[in-house]
């Protein structure tokens, strides 16, 4: 029987996490595995041989040969630019006026419904699950009681359920946009988030092989115009319950 | 004068940094072209904002902060990549240590096989020797994820060096997290 199967994920997670000759075990993060490592000599002994592992990885990780004459040509690549003239202080608060002017009009248009940010995919998953778990999610309203802004509409792809809540999100990629907290079985926690203009690249449906990071499982895709994030606390088959699928959605 | 003086600091900055910035790159990259592309970009930077390194004893690390930022940038610019399928595998860590040297190139094909967002915190963590709070902090992203994705990179960076040659994959395999 392989040695995955018998430890928790987060105890597992946490031996890998631990530098060789560190200090990272007395970490408060680490407390549990050095519970668990003290009544446990095989895993004592398994943290050891991943220590002794992990300090020859990293004398292999510098292992990489230098191209010869390389600071040579970074130092000709250097003397290329050319030095900077001096310029007055006064031309100097002149520029820097209109600068600040030029870049509150690009903002203004890039911040446009319309416009599709040059962001990647695992941004936009990293920025929604950081949210997802900073946030208060009984702070909404229901949606029932009262209609979340028309701008931010529910997806079709996502299973509509009862008791779900909306709240406003002022900063989600820079951007406001609208959060519905869906509710689950036991202390399941998901949250759809919907902004307004979408991001190059994604797809144009919740995928079925969701990201999964930190006990989250999420998705980004584009829909009518809109960007929709799906975060649900849990395992893929936890996150596919929330999807509008003909196979049966969350009971 | 002052330019002078800034001249001679870059250059002090390359004669002494420019290899181990080289091999960062190299590790992130996993390309020698791209790397010195990337090396030069860092040095460029470095020169430009030279007035921001306030001592001389962090320039590496103020290089590192430039590098990782250049690679980044250059990044978003390109489609999104695909999520692959990596999972918990302390299986692979070897009963006794290895008798050999670890083998360079199979070391950076693992380390291409890897997404962006897990070779970059595996670098950080074996390179630089950041601790995993260090790791979270420089990238503005939570613990919880940055445990997650060290533990699977390294998962499957164990199971290309160390199990039976294999032919190189061309598949990205998507991730999913294995639950104790």
């Amino acid at each position: 029987m392989g040695e995955s199967s018998i430890y928790n994920e987060r105890i597992v997670e946490a031996l890998e996490a631990c530098r060789p000759g560190s200090n990272d075990l007395a970490e408060r993060d680490m407390a549990p595995l050095a519970a668990q490592m003290a009544a446990d000599p095989h895993l004592a002994d398994l943290y050891e041989r991943a220590q002794c592992l992990d300090s020859r990885l990293s004398v292999a990780f510098h292992d990489v040969p230098v191209p010869e004459g390389l600071d040579a040509r970074i130092l000709a690549r250097l003397a290329m630019e050319k030095p900077q003239r001096p310029v007055s202080r006064r031309w100097l608060l002149a520029g820097s006026a209109l600068l600040a002017v030029a870049a509150g009009l690009l903002v203004a248009v890039w911040l446009g419904p319309q416009s599709g940010e040059k962001v990647t995919e695992q941004y936009v998953l990293d920025e929604a699950i950081r949210c997802f778990e900073g946030a208060a999610t009984e702070s909404g309203q229901f949606v029932a009681e009262k209609s979340p802004p028309a701008a931010y509409p529910f997806s079709r792809a996502v299973v509509n359920l009862r008791g779900t809540r909306w709240r406003t999100v002022e900063d989600l990629l820079g951007r406001r946009g609208v959060a519905y907290d869906l509710p689950g079985p036991g202390d399941t926690r998901a949250t759809l988030y919907v902004l307004s203009s979408p991001v190059e690249g994604l797809d144009i449906g919740p995928s079925l092989r969701p990201f999964t990071t930190a006990g989250c499982s999420a998705s980004a895709w584009q829909e009518n115009g809109r960007l929709y994030v799906l975060v649900v606390q849990g395992e893929p088959s936890t996150y596919q319950r929330y999807l509008n699928l003909p196979s049966g959605p969350i009971a | 004068m002052a330019q002078n003086r800034t001249t001679v600091d870059v250059a002090q900055l390359v004669v002494e940094h420019h290899q181990a910035v080289y091999r960062y790159a190299y590790r992130l990259t996993g390309s020698t072209q791209d790397a010195e592309d990337l090396a030069q970009k860092v040095f460029l930077v470095a020169q430009r904002k030279l007035g921001q390194l306030r001592r001389l004893d962090s320039a590496r690390k103020w290089l590192f902060v430039i590098l990782r930022h250049c690679f980044l940038r250059d990044r978003q610019r390109r489609r999104p990549i695909l999520a692959v399928d990596l999972k918990l595998n302390i299986d692979s860590i070897p009963a006794d240590p290895p008798g050999e040297k670890i083998d360079r190139e199979r070391l950076q094909r693992a380390l291409d096989e890897l997404p962006e967002a897990f070779r970059l915190v595996l670098v950080m963590f074996f390179f630089e020797d950041c601790s995993y709070r260090e790791i979270a902090e420089r990238l503005d992203v939570p613990i919880g994820t940055v445990m997650s994705r060290l533990a699977r990179a390294k998962g499957h960076l164990r199971a290309i060096l160390f199990e039976a040659e294999r032919p190189a994959r061309k598949r990205r395999p998507s991730v999913t997290a294995k639950r104790g």
